[in-house]
């Protein structure tokens, strides 16, 4: 039995400590929001926040997280960073077929919890862990530089 | 329109409910109204439904894949009922033939059709039931219809007075059906033609969106599906002992060409697979590589091919014959794989009496069918609930990943959501196949093109996916090519059949068009060359009168600033299409460095639809669509070896990050002579069918070489 804090809140998982934190997410606490891609670490579709970073959640063992703080995209609604990223993706409308796009808000709200005006080139080198096949590239960045606006203000 | 019929009802919630559907063969007024019937009695014959809460249902048969359909088909609709478009709830209608688009056979998301197939009945059924909730109130009020008004849901009386159409609704399903609906001229639109937000945003930015990977049913198990390599290997000598024993595994599933082994989650499936001891056996099946298959292309085009298009009576050696000056070129284009963020699924549920499906799909009801017949069921014990998908790119048109899933869950007792990892849905993936395209043009002295022929040679997909019964006419072969905007006095296209053995062909992002396009622009830019004349000058000659066409050509040259001054290791390049009735011209700006490294600097792209329904989700769509065919005419070719795919993730099948994307303008003409008469033009695959030639001519412009195969780099690094 493995004692996670998972969007604040402490859930012991009986799973085997090689499984990956994203199968643990989606088929045992069926948190669907943490999308599987390509199961690794290539694509960034299941990018979760581990104390606060940025991760790839399909190939980190489940058993290596230990009591650090996992926070996933449906743990992010009291995040007021977040709150922008979200109202900025609203204003610039880079959602298509969606499918990357809750990997790709979990690493924009960790950048901009890091650094709170990137510059294009720190944008480009923190989002280009992620894949889009809809091409949502140029919307993405600047939502983010819009956001960072925002938290700026 | 006549060919509206009604459906009004009380639901099992409660919610009264007001139906429309469009049935080909019911004329308007006809109302169907069998409450004993329970088939008849739920709302299978509707795209709209009015709850008394003021909620408006519309269920289209279209796959929302990313392209904006539901919020363009909310627009349509609430535009002419007169409501607010976040009142309309879009979602996917079950598999059945009252949801059919009238001028589809069947449910189908193909060819960047939907906004068109949905412009005129969506707004007539809106127009209509407006009509009805107006005349219901005048009738409570004892008002001529003639005084009273509507508004953002609501009917109004002269003295202020006001009823919702969910108050109204019970009224309203008593009132006949217009005859006449008066559709409102384009001055009078409110959304349609002005940007609105997409309707699917917050749920698939929050997390909340359910895909066809994320079903969750009670007592489901997850199955993960491993497939032979090579097409049509049958295991032999398995030993699932180890598998078996794997915790959380509880069956191991077995199919001619594939297993399944099922667990309580995907990673115990997972785990399983790898302990699963077996081989395949090939037999004699085709094991091709790409060298044998361009070999047998090239081959196959020396044959002559069948005449699919000519505009001419003349002979063609003839008029070639009278050319001062002639010019071929012979185009060759790689198999291609989908790589769509989701990977493929498909939940299923088999019961004795009916079989349940959850899945992303482009042909719903097809799919509905053919279960039916696998599974020996009435077609109205198959229901399939389509869902969101993860990108298609033409994969969800295939049935295969589907009928796959039955044949597993037909033989366990519960729910069973099939997934093919990453891996399995690049192995089995249905490719794109490879193409070769010979061109051949000839001019008089005055530079005029007297005569263009085109031939194709290659596999046709759709012959396959027709299957036996129906043999394709080959139409699709010709798209884009047929309908370009240029005019010759003699254009001649042949096609030779080449089936590629060992792989299963499939749709593919712009279909044929994509490929055809490919050669056919980067072919008249070579003629531009050999003319010596500017390429956007060659091309609008060859336009003649055509203004439309024209237009679109002069705003990307003005929007690049065409012809400025070009540094020897940066240049742009242009592409103008017309097809799914709309025009594209692009023009990319890229630069070779002196590492051979293709760099895209900027792209420019001047679109008219017709009409945008919502413009700036046609400027997504464009940019979109050019992200997609510059990752692949930059990097893509499947690779086979021995008849397998080799890549099986994105590590071997690189594609555009945020670091190499460009940076992209998009402009929307509004066409005045066309504006709202006509359904809407197609936008989603346009950008990726003239990404390619645009960049392989701006290519040709720096290194005055021509590039006349896919993927680039490698024509680059040679």
């Amino acid at each position: 039995m493995l004692t996670l804090n998972i969007n604040h809140k402490i859930i012991k998982v009986d799973v085997p400590e090689d499984m990956p934190l994203l199968w643990v997410l989606r088929d045992v606490l069926g948190l669907m929001g943490t999308k599987y891609g390509c199961g690794i670490g290539e694509c960034g579709a299941c990018t979760v926040h581990l104390d606060g970073e940025a991760v790839r959640s399909c190939n980190l063992p489940v058993g290596l997280i230990g009591e650090r703080s996992v926070i996933t995209i449906e743990g992010i609604a009291d995040d007021p960073i977040a709150q922008k990223i979200l109202d900025a993706w609203i204003t610039h409308q880079p959602t298509q077929c969606g499918y990357c796009q809750p990997g790709q808000i979990m690493t924009a709200i960790s950048l901009l919890k890091k650094n709170e005006n990137p510059s294009n080139e720190e944008i480009e080198r923190e989002m280009s862990g992620h894949i889009c096949r809809c091409g949502t590239y140029q919307r993405v960045k600047e939502a983010i530089k819009d956001a960072a606006g925002e938290v700026e203000e | 329109m006549n060919s509206l019929s009604r459906r009004a009802f009380l639901s099992a919630g409660g919610a009264f409910i007001l139906g429309f559907g469009l049935k080909p063969n019911f004329t308007k007024g006809n109302t169907v109204n069998n409450r004993d019937n329970k088939h008849n009695s739920v709302p299978l014959n509707a795209y709209i439904e009015v709850y008394d809460n003021d909620l408006i249902v519309l269920k289209i048969p279209f796959l929302e894949c990313g392209q904006g359909i539901y919020t363009a088909a909310a627009m349509l609709l609430a535009e002419e009922l007169d409501v607010r478009l976040e009142q309309v709830k879009v979602k996917a209608s079950l598999p059945d033939i009252a949801y059919i688009m009238p001028q589809d056979r069947t449910q189908l998301t193909l060819g960047s059709y939907s906004t068109g197939k949905a412009w005129l009945p969506l707004r007539d059924a809106g127009a209509s039931a407006r009509i009805m909730f107006l005349e219901s109130a005048s009738k409570l009020w004892n008002l001529s219809i003639e005084s009273c008004r509507t508004e953002a849901g609501k009917v109004y009386g002269p003295q202020g007075e006001s009823l919702s159409y969910g108050q109204l609704v019970l009224d309203a399903v008593k009132i006949p059906v217009p005859e006449q609906t008066k559709l409102k001229d384009v001055s009078e639109f409110k959304l349609i033609g002005k940007t609105q937000p997409r309707l699917d945003t917050m749920e698939k930015i929050n997390g909340q969106a359910i895909y066809g990977i994320d079903i969750k049913i009670p007592n489901m198990k997850i199955g993960l599906v491993h497939a032979s390599p090579v097409m049509g290997g049958k295991l032999k000598n398995i030993d699932d002992a180890q598998t078996k024993k794997v915790k959380n595994v509880t069956d191991v599933l077995y199919l001619e060409h594939s297993c399944c082994v099922v667990a309580d989650h995907y990673w115990a499936a997972n785990k399983g697979l790898q302990f699963l001891i077996g081989d395949w056996d090939y037999n004699d099946n085709p094991q091709s590589n790409n060298n044998h298959i361009n070999h047998q292309l090239h081959l196959a085009m020396k044959q002559a091919g069948e005449t699919l298009f000519k505009n001419s009576n003349d002979d063609m050696e003839t008029v070639f014959s009278k050319a001062v000056q002639r010019h071929k070129g012979v185009y060759q284009q790689p198999l291609l794989t989908h790589a769509a963020m989701e990977p493929l699924n498909c939940t299923v549920y088999v019961q004795n009496d009916q079989c349940e499906i959850w899945t992303g799909t482009q042909i719903p009801l097809w799919i509905r069918d053919q279960i039916a017949q696998l599974l020996g069921l009435p077609k109205e014990k198959i229901i399939v609930y389509n869902q969101y998908v993860g990108g298609s790119f033409g994969r969800r048109m295939e049935e295969d990943y589907i009928i796959e899933a039955v044949q597993f869950a037909k033989q366990v007792n519960y729910p069973l959501k099939v997934i093919w990892s990453r891996e399995e849905d690049f192995a089995q993936d249905h490719l794109r196949p490879a193409y070769v395209d010979y061109l051949e043009a000839g001019w008089d002295k005055a530079g005029n093109i007297i005569a263009l022929f085109h031939h194709i040679v290659g596999p046709d997909h759709v012959d396959y996916w027709e299957g036996e019964e129906k043999k394709s006419d080959y139409s699709n072969m010709v798209l884009g090519l047929k309908d370009a905007s240029y005019q010759f006095p003699f254009y001649q296209i042949n096609y030779t059949k080449c089936d590629i053995p060992s792989i299963v062909p499939g749709w593919w992002h712009g279909q044929e068009a994509t490929r055809n396009l490919f050669a056919f622009e980067c072919f008249i830019d070579e003629l531009a060359e050999k003319q010596k004349k500017d390429p956007i000058v060659f091309r609008n000659q060859l336009l003649g009168d055509n203004a439309e066409a024209k237009a679109v050509l002069q705003s990307v040259s003005q929007m690049a600033n065409w012809g400025q001054k070009q540094t020897k290791s940066i240049a742009q390049g242009v592409a103008f299409i017309h097809v799914f009735d709309s025009y594209l011209a692009v023009i990319v700006e890229a630069e070779i460095t002196t590492t051979d490294v293709i760099r895209l600097h900027r792209v420019f792209a001047a679109i008219d639809c017709g009409f945008a329904v919502n413009p700036d989700q046609v400027c997504t769509q464009i940019e979109s669509g050019l992200i997609f065919g510059l990752s692949t005419a930059l990097y893509n070719e499947a690779k086979l070896q021995n008849g397998k795919i080799v890549q099986r993730n994105f590590n071997q099948y690189r594609v555009i990050r945020m670091n190499e994307a460009p940076v992209i303008e998009v402009k929307i003409i509004q066409n005045s002579s066309n504006q709202g008469k006509n359904q809407p033009g197609g936008i989603g695959e346009l950008g990726t069918i003239a990404a390619a030639p645009a960049l392989a001519n701006a290519l040709a412009a720096i290194t005055h070489k021509r590039y006349r195969s896919l993927p680039l780099v490698s024509n680059i690094k040679n």
